[in-house]
Parts: structure tokens; sequence; C-alpha cells
């Protein structure tokens, strides 16, 4: 059943649009920052990005930090939302449990695609900043190959390369929580935009929320309110605190929304 | 029937026992107060066609839904080839092909790689014969040649013929098809026809038949269920249903002396058209005949299949009519002044028999007793007139079949028993009752089955995607 919806995926030309799409943006900043060589002052735009102009194997982190809080959620998000409602919507999905495919089956089914799919988003998206910095940056010989962390210390390459998977690891992690999301609502309707959307004004409205001082006490508890904690990888020591308390909150919404998904699918009455 | 047998094990061809192909106790679907299926209860025997009838919106597909699984009943059980459903769904639906409303695919994919996806998704698909076996379901729906092309670019009879081909797939134990023959063209629809009786009768698979096509029952189904509002009206076999009446219909250019000669056995009369009360229609003509009276027509009165649906079943749910004001009298005679051939039964309580045999819950009102037909009675289903004199005499007008429809909203008494009288099988198709809406009108009178060949010779069948059609093989040549 993983293996159908895994090739079901893979052969639907939309995931390799909204991957290379994905990846399109970072490529744009990077080669838009080597023509002009202006990086952003530091401290302001995404993270890591006036580090990359002395040094290119920080690019990947940099893109990740591009994509992380609009273009990846997104894609996530379509992709999860389309997950149960896209079946039912094409007619498929009485089929599929007539088959009989079986009901949580299938979630997890749908649930293993979309991890999937982030993991190859998140990786290309990592191969490609790291092939682009490298070569429109230069591998910072003039440092000595050391690699200048946040906090100012100096990096080797090898722990920027652990760093940078710890990074893709967090980063995909931290979509986990929209992709419940909209697999959950993708259970609830049968119009994959509608999941698909709903998803995204879960984010917007936490998004918005972490700006918002009056919402100080709830703010601990925003989805995205440790995504970029990626960045404390990238410290020397690493800042543990923020990362660990991200993954303990992704953690909960994952688990409170895929257990009400489940629970809303396993006994919904399939009337599409 | 090449392919391993699914690991839980076939019946066998031929005649077959064991469990209920399908059964339900006190099936019971209720969406917040509508109700939806109320207490239906099914009992399709192994190797039986089943016809489940009944108006839009009556819960057909909501009952089918439920044996697979699909919608959770509120009440009561279902149990399919043995299994409980939904528990023990898993056990058992790999051995049922379902086509549920309209087929569906994945569009941008191929008919063979949707087949492919279908199968692998579930238990009993094994992975070696799924080559072989996806050719032959596609071989016997004719759509062996539909090589690559995605799905999104089929017509909707394609659509509907792969629909068909996934449900055949696994070589099922069990088809439960909704309106399988759904935008296929005559000759299309006379083909699953055919590929239906051939399965039922080689494999000995059960057909359970989900449809508002009356034709399509009549012509495929041994057994039929009707169902209206929820309820099971009724469950018998065909052949019961469509038991003669007890009467016999004639026409004669010499009605005055016919009325003369019949006296007491006259039912009714309109034009030249008599329905006499006669249980030997050999017997009737002879006396006729012996009495000098000319005879056109004469056969036996039967209730064609669609007369007991009509008499069964209430009307059509997707029918909205506007609220009557109390002045003018129930609802159901309002309706019938604007459609005077929609015949319903008073409004009132639905039918109390849910599950009784039809001629129970549909037998002929007191005051017209109902001969029964003796042991060893065989009926013949049509007789033609004998009456040589009648046919040969030219200086009469030759009396072609005037067929008025002759019911209009002051004869026509809405009753359970009172449709039948009025139009015997052998009516030419237009004086035979009008559907209401709702209701696909057969397209054929049950006594004359057509050809659908003939009826359709040229037989466009763009949707078969055999030899016949050059797109598909340059397609697969390339």
């Amino acid at each position: 059943m993983i293996g159908v919806e895994l090739m079901k995926m893979l052969r639907r030309p939309r995931t390799w649009v909204v991957i290379a799409l994905i990846d399109a943006l970072p490529t744009l900043v990077a080669f838009l920052l080597a023509l002009t060589d202006v990086g952003p002052r530091p401290g302001t735009g995404p993270a890591f990005l006036s580090a990359v102009l002395n040094n290119g194997v920080l690019f990947p982190a940099a893109a990740l930090a591009i994509v992380l809080p609009l273009f990846l959620p997104v894609s996530v998000a379509i992709v999860s939302g389309d997950s149960i409602a896209g079946e039912a919507q094409a007619g498929t999905l009485r089929y599929l449990l007539a088959r009989p495919a079986g009901r949580t089956r299938l979630l997890v089914a749908k649930l293993v695609t979309v991890l999937v799919f982030v993991a190859m988003a998140v990786v290309v998206v990592v191969v490609t900043g790291y092939f682009v910095g490298t070569s429109l940056f230069g591998t910072g010989q003039l440092a000595g190959g050391n690699i200048v962390s946040v906090s100012g210390e100096p990096l080797s390459p090898h722990q920027a390369a652990l760093r940078t998977l710890l990074a893709m690891a967090y980063v995909a992690f931290s979509m986990l929580g929209v992709a419940a999301m909209a697999v959950f609502l993708s259970t609830l309707t049968d119009s994959p935009l509608a999941a698909a959307m709903g998803a995204l004004a879960f984010l917007v409205a936490s998004s918005l929320l972490l700006t918002l001082d009056a919402a100080d006490s709830i703010r601990p508890y925003l989805p995205t309110r440790y995504w970029l904690a990626f960045v404390d990888l990238f410290r020397q020591p690493i800042l543990w605190r923020d990362i660990v308390r991200g993954v303990g909150l992704q953690s909960l919404y994952v688990a409170v929304l895929l257990g009400a998904a489940w629970a809303n699918f396993s006994t919904k009455d399939i009337k599409s | 029937m090449t392919a391993t047998p699914p690991p839980s094990g076939r019946v066998p061809a031929g005649p077959v026992t064991g469990p209920a192909a399908i059964r339900t106790v006190g099936l019971t679907k209720r969406y917040g107060s509508v109700t939806a299926v109320d207490g239906i209860e099914l009992d399709v025997p192994p190797g039986d066609i089943y016809g489940f009838l009944g108006p839009n919106g009556s819960g057909k597909t909501t009952t089918v839904r439920m044996l697979l699984g699909l919608v959770l009943p509120t009440a009561g059980t279902v149990e399919v080839l043995g299994a409980r459903i939904p528990k023990h769904a898993r056990s058992v639906l790999h051995r049922v092909g379902a086509l549920v409303e309209a087929p569906a695919a994945y569009g941008h994919l191929g008919a063979r790689a949707n087949l492919s996806i279908m199968d692998a998704a579930g238990p009993g698909g094994s992975r070696r014969t799924r080559r072989a076996r996806i050719d032959q379901a596609l071989e016997q729906v004719g759509l062996a040649g539909v090589g690559r092309r995605p799905v999104k670019a089929y017509s909707l009879g394609m659509r509907q013929r792969l629909g068909i081909a996934a449900a055949l797939l696994r070589k099922p134990d069990l088809l439960i098809l909704d309106e399988p023959t759904n935008g296929l063209d005559p000759r299309g629809i006379q083909e699953i026809r055919r590929l239906l009786l051939d399965l039922n009768a080689s494999a000995g698979t059960t057909i359970f038949l989900s449809s508002h096509l009356l034709a399509e029952v009549e012509h495929l189904c041994k057994r039929v269920g009707v169902v209206d509002r929820g309820r099971l009206v009724l469950q018998d076999s065909l052949a019961a249903l469509r038991a003669p009446t007890g009467s016999v219909v004639l026409r004669t250019p010499d009605p005055e002396w016919a009325v003369g000669v019949l006296d007491g056995d006259l039912r009714e009369r309109s034009g030249d058209r008599l329905v006499v009360r006669a249980t030997d229609p050999a017997e009737l003509n002879a006396r006729l005949v012996g009495h000098g009276i000319r005879i056109t027509e004469l056969t036996e009165q039967r209730r064609t299949l669609e007369e007991v649906v009509l008499a069964a079943t209430t009307g059509s749910s997707d029918r909205v009519d506007a609220a009557v004001p109390p002045t003018v009298g129930p609802r159901a005679e309002v309706l019938s002044t604007d459609d005077s051939a929609w015949d319903r039964p008073p409004a009132g309580p639905p039918v109390p028999l849910p599950t009784r045999p039809a001629r129970d819950t549909f037998s002929w009102p007191a005051g017209r007793d109902t001969p029964e037909p003796g042991p060893g009675w065989q009926p013949s289903r049509s007789e033609p007139a004998r009456s040589e004199p009648a046919r040969s005499e030219p200086a009469r007008p030759e009396p072609v079949r005037p067929a008025p429809d002759d019911r209009r909203p002051g004869q026509s008494q809405p009753g359970l028993g009172s449709q039948p009288s009025r139009s015997g099988s052998a009516q030419p198709p237009d004086g035979r009752s009008q559907p209401g809406p709702g209701w696909q009108p057969s397209p054929s009178d049950s006594a004359q089955p057509p050809d659908d060949a003939e009826v359709d010779p040229g037989g466009s069948a763009a949707d078969r995607a055999g030899s016949d059609q050059p797109e598909a093989r340059s397609e697969e040549s390339a």
C-alpha cells in the first residue's frame, strides 16, 4: 500500500513541478547575490545570507531559511491536503476502500508519502543550495576552509556538514505539523483545495500571533514558534533549548492532529 | 479463468451452495433525523442475479455503500460472502468486484496503470498474475486496444467499461454493480449484459445489480428487491412478480358482441379493448370465435416489472413539489392531476410489508377476485390471436392498434391494484403506463424484449476500443 501511494506521488507531474518551484527561489537569490555582491546587512533578511557571500558552504542552510517560512509549508499543505480529499474528489477513494485498502493503512500510506515528499523537497533544496553556493561563492578558502558560525566561532567543514544534516532533519520535522493539519482537514472535506488552504490559514494565524505582543502568553504554543530555531544548530556550541522545545511542540501537534485525522477517517461515511 | 484463485477459495462453477452472498438484517442508516435506509433485509443467495430497484434517492446507493463498508450502518448487520462488514471487510471484500455510482480513475494514467494501482492497493491480487488479469479484464469489457492513452481522454462509455474491468479484475465471487450500463450505447449495454450473464453462468458469479433502469433488471435478473423511501417494499423472484393476473386483454372490431357474449366476465372496457376475467386464454378465444366474434389481439395479462415497481413505490425523492394548500386535498391526488399516468398509492404511511412476497403486498382489491392459477397451468406469455377470419377480412378497415392513452385522471383509481388491469403486456409501447419523473423509461415493452442490436444496428460503440478503433490501434503500435 505504501509502495502504491509512493508510486502514485512520484508519477504525478505535480510533485516534480512543486519541488522545482521550491528549488527555484533560493537559486534565484544566489544568482542575484552573486551578480550584485550586495548581501543583506547582518541581522536583517533571511538567516545566513550575509555570511554566504564569504563562504558558499553555508548556502544550503541559507536556502532552507529562504524556503522555510512560506514555500515549503505551502507545498506541504498542497500535497497533504490532497491526500484523502483528492482521492475523494476523484472518486477513487471509494474504490480504494472497497478494494479493500483498509482505512488505517491508507491513512498511514498517505502520511508516509507526505513524509517522503517533505524529505525529497528538503534534500533537493540543500543539494542544489550546496552546488549553487559553492560554485557561486566559493568554499571560503580565505578563512582556511572554516566557516564562521552564527555566534562567531569557527566551524570546521565537517562540523558544518553535520549541522546542515541536522538542520535538514529539523526543518523536515517542523513541516510535519503543517502536514498533520492538512491531512486532518483532508479527512474532513472532499475538497483538496479547502484542506490545503485551511492548513495555510492555520500557519498564517500562528505567524501573525507571533508578532503580536498581546499574544505573548500563548506564543510558546504556536506551531511556527520554533521553526527558525534550526539557526541555533549553527551556533558554537549548539544552542539546544529551542530546538528541543520545537521538536516537542511539533510532536504534540502531530500526535493530536493525526489522532484526530485517524479518528475521523476510520469512522467516516464515505459518500464521495 | 487462468489466474490463481484468491487465497480464501473460490466458489466453484456451477450450482453454488453455502452462505448467502449478501444478507442484511435490519440494516438502517440515519443521517441526523433523516432515515436513508430503514430496516432493509436483503437476502441474495449465491449464484443469483439480483436486481435492486428503487426511485432516485430511495436509499439504493447508501445500501450499496454499506455492503462495501464505505458507509457504516446506524443499526443492523451486513454479511457479504459469509463475513461481517465492516469488521471482516479485509478478509472478504477482495472477492467482491464493485462499481459504485460512477466509475473513477486517475486521469493522468492509462487504463493498465489504473487497474494495476487498484489491484496493488489491497489483498488478494497476486502480483505475478496481475498483468495477465489486467489484459483479460480489458479484453472482457472491450478495451483491449486502449494502449497508454490517459483516462482523462476517455469517453463516458470507455470510463464505464474501465470501471467494470476493475470490478472483474480478481474474478470476484460477487459483483456489486451500481448502474453498470450508465453512459453506454445500446450495443455496449448489450455487450455488458451478455458479459454478466456469461460470468454468472460460467463462473457462478453472484451479481447484485442496483439500478433504476427497469428494462436492464428485467432482462438480467432472476430476483428483484424494490426499495422505496429507505424500505424494502418487496423482494421476490421476477417470475413470481410477473405472474399472470388472471385476466386476458383482447381487442376486437366487434366489441359490442363480445361484451354480450362475455357478460359477467368483463372487467373493463375502453373502446375496442376489453379486459376479461379468464384463466385460459385459449378457451376464451375459442368461445369468442365460436360466436363469430373476430379477434385482433388476445393476450394473457401480466404485470410488467414497471407496473410492479410503480405500484410498490411512492415517488421520486428528486421531485420536489410546492407545498399543497390543505383545501386541495391529499398530496397524491394533487400530483396525479398534473401527471395522470404516474399512479401512486394514496398518501399515507409507507407500505407496511417490507419483505413479504409481492402477491401478498399487491393483491387485487377485494372487489376483483383474482383467480389463482391452478397447478400445472402453463400460461403462455403472449398469445397471438388465432381467429383467422378476423385477420383476413378485407372489407373491414385494419384495426391499427389505436392505443390512445385512455387513462384520464378521472378514470384512474389511485390504489395498489388498479394499474395492472389497464395495460396488458402486449399493449403497444406508446400505450403503456408512463413512468413518473425520476424513472428512466424502460426502452422496451416487457412482453417483447427488443434486440438491442436492432435498435442500433450501426452501433456506433465509439467507446469500444477494440480492433474497430483505428485511433487506439495506432497509439498502441506507436
